[in-house]
């Protein structure tokens, strides 16, 4: 009874791992594949870079690849930096509003993206970023900020009050308490939610799509989804397989070196 | 007494100088747009060359009631998030169950290797899934027919129920990760000596999982699943990168894209906004009460 549960168990883990890894192999065996070999079913192929060769030479691939990572480091660094305070007053300090407050944010992060998008493409128009990757940065800000305020609270609140109460009969003001106590302790979680965000801007297509279709602003997924053919039966798979393994090689580092980080922000994110 | 102590040391306007850089910046993000966004749903449309009429109107409201492709996507909308959440939840515990019982050296790689196609951006995962899906060539083709259960390719996404089920399986190939993270972070949260206890009384394993791990999860696993139900009814990246703007596997963010960007007619596209997030907190109330009514009811 007890063989056949266990066996059961590995049954079902290596069915789990199965369907998580196989769409990914399949990916990567067709980015090995050109031409008329695209249309063999072997479930294996040998290692040919030619796709990837070709991709690389091609200076567009580099400017959507900058444009990514520079938009999600750029809201990254600003998210961080305009949350970091407000998480702060809203997991230690208590104030009048302070509920009001947590609940405006999370209504900001439960309304969809396509609430806001007509008026958001009238505002950026009218500021003059349409086209241009300040759109996007400022866009992007929308679910990126009350995620990392909310998450950061989330950190500061589970800092000891003792540790304060200590600090400050000892004199240590605010702002000391701030930058000598509470920030070494919560590093790993701003970490945590700097990587979050990272991905999900990362990973972002409906503003980008909407605000930096220009070749100059556009960012990978936007470039993935709108490889195209006369036919859809001409797509180019090889090179759309390859480009979207390019594409997912951030993420994927990130979540295979910072798994415990990624999942703690993860789970804080919905339980706090 | 330490605490008052903190409290003479804080002024009333501390946390609010603290807040001000934030809560600017998301009034100009969100409520500014958000007020346009209702102007404009209250506005014609320019027809052509014609110029927008001006002044107050609800006509863009009376259309979208007679709009069949509104209805279609409301529809798409709904099933596909209340489809692929209800799969999530239940492989999701199901996977965590089985990774609890590993070493956590194990559960770490496992755990890392399932997050994968979290990670990966929803653009990619459509385009992984329909070259899988492809008529001809797709490799899920090919299995089933050189395992002799078809007789000719299968066009997946040829019908709208097709197109459906085929989001729905990219959705749980995505977001199973995040639901499994949240259900082992809820199992490692049941007392163990909980359920040796209920093993002593002669519970089965099923009896345990039952009646005391289930109800001490419970919570947490509908506060998750909620999460991810707002989530998927917000859902652009795979309708639109599978279907284009093909009516038949639109969701409610694609239609309104597509009215707004596509069509040129930002008021109708306001409009559909405004009754998406109608449709959003409708759907959301209906399934918290269908998942939080059971345990009302039981006397857990």
């Amino acid at each position: 009874m007890r063989a056949i549960s266990l066996s059961w168990r590995w049954v079902a883990l290596a069915a789990a791992l199965g369907q998580t890894v196989f769409p990914l192999y399949w990916a990567l065996v067709t980015s090995f594949r050109r031409g008329p070999q695209l249309f063999s079913a072997a479930l294996l192929a040998t290692p040919d870079f030619d796709n990837y060769r070709q991709i690389l030479s091609d200076p567009t691939w580099w400017r959507d690849a900058a444009n990514s990572l520079i938009s999600a480091g750029a809201v990254d660094l600003i998210a961080l930096i305009l949350a970091l305070p407000g998480a702060y007053a809203l997991g230690r300090m208590s104030f009048r509003g302070h509920s009001l407050v947590l609940a405006s944010l999370l209504g900001c992060s439960m309304l969809p993206q396509i609430a806001l998008l007509s008026g958001l493409f009238t505002l950026i128009s009218r500021l003059g970023l349409y086209n241009r990757l300040e759109s996007l940065i400022f866009a992007d800000l929308f679910f990126a900020l009350p995620f990392a305020i909310w998450l950061l609270a989330g950190f500061f609140r589970d800092i000891p009050r003792d540790l304060d109460d200590a600090a400050s009969l000892d004199g240590c003001g605010l702002l000391r308490r701030l930058i000598m106590i509470h920030l070494p302790l919560i590093w790993p979680g701003i970490v945590a939610t700097g990587l979050l965000i990272f991905m999900n801007c990362w990973n972002e297509f409906l503003f980008a799509l909407t605000f930096t279709l220009s070749d100059s602003a556009r960012t990978l997924p936007v470039s993935i989804g709108l490889i195209s053919a006369p036919s859809r039966f001409e797509l180019p798979f090889g090179i759309i397989m390859s480009a979207s393994l390019l594409a997912i090689v951030p993420p994927v580092l990130l979540v295979l070196l910072f798994q415990h980080r990624i999942a703690a922000g993860l789970t804080a994110g919905a339980v706090k | 007494m330490s605490r008052k102590i903190l409290q003479h040391r804080m002024f009333v306007w501390q946390p609010w100088v603290l807040l001000a850089p934030s809560l600017l910046t998301l009034m100009a993000l969100v409520l500014v747009p958000f007020i346009q966004t209702l102007h404009l749903a209250f506005s014609h449309d320019p027809h052509g060359f014609v110029p927008a009429q001006t002044g107050a109107t609800l006509e863009n409201f009376w259309i979208m009631m007679g709009d069949s492709s509104w209805w279609r996507s409301v529809r798409t909308t709904v099933i596909f998030a209340l489809g692929s959440v209800v799969v999530e939840t239940v492989l999701g515990v199901g996977f965590a169950v089985i990774l609890q019982k590993l070493n956590t050296v194990i559960r770490g790689i496992v755990l890392a290797v399932m997050l994968l196609p979290w990670a990966v951006p929803g653009v990619v995962a459509a385009r992984l899934w329909s070259w899988m899906l492809n008529e001809q060539y797709g490799v899920i083709n090919a299995v089933l027919l050189e395992s002799g259960l078809i007789k000719h390719g299968v066009a997946w996404t040829a019908g709208p129920n097709g197109m459906l089920a085929t989001m729905i399986v990219v959705d749980i190939w995505q977001a199973t990760p995040f639901m499994t993270l949240l259900a082992l972070a809820g199992l490692q949260t049941v007392p163990t000596d909980a359920l040796e206890a209920a093993l002593m009384d002669g519970a089965t394993h099923w009896q345990c999982f039952r009646y005391v791990t289930m109800p001490l999860i419970w919570p947490m696993l509908t506060v998750a699943a909620l999460f991810r139900l707002l989530d998927a009814l917000r859902m652009f990246d795979l309708s639109s990168v599978l279907y284009g703007v093909d009516m038949n596997g639109m969701t409610l963010s694609v239609f309104i894209h597509t009215q707004i960007v596509q069509l040129g007619a930002p008021g109708y596209g306001a409009a559909a906004a405004l009754a998406t997030l109608g449709v959003i907190t409708l759907t959301v109330v209906l399934f918290w009460r269908c998942i939080t009514l059971p345990q009302r009811r039981e006397p857990f």
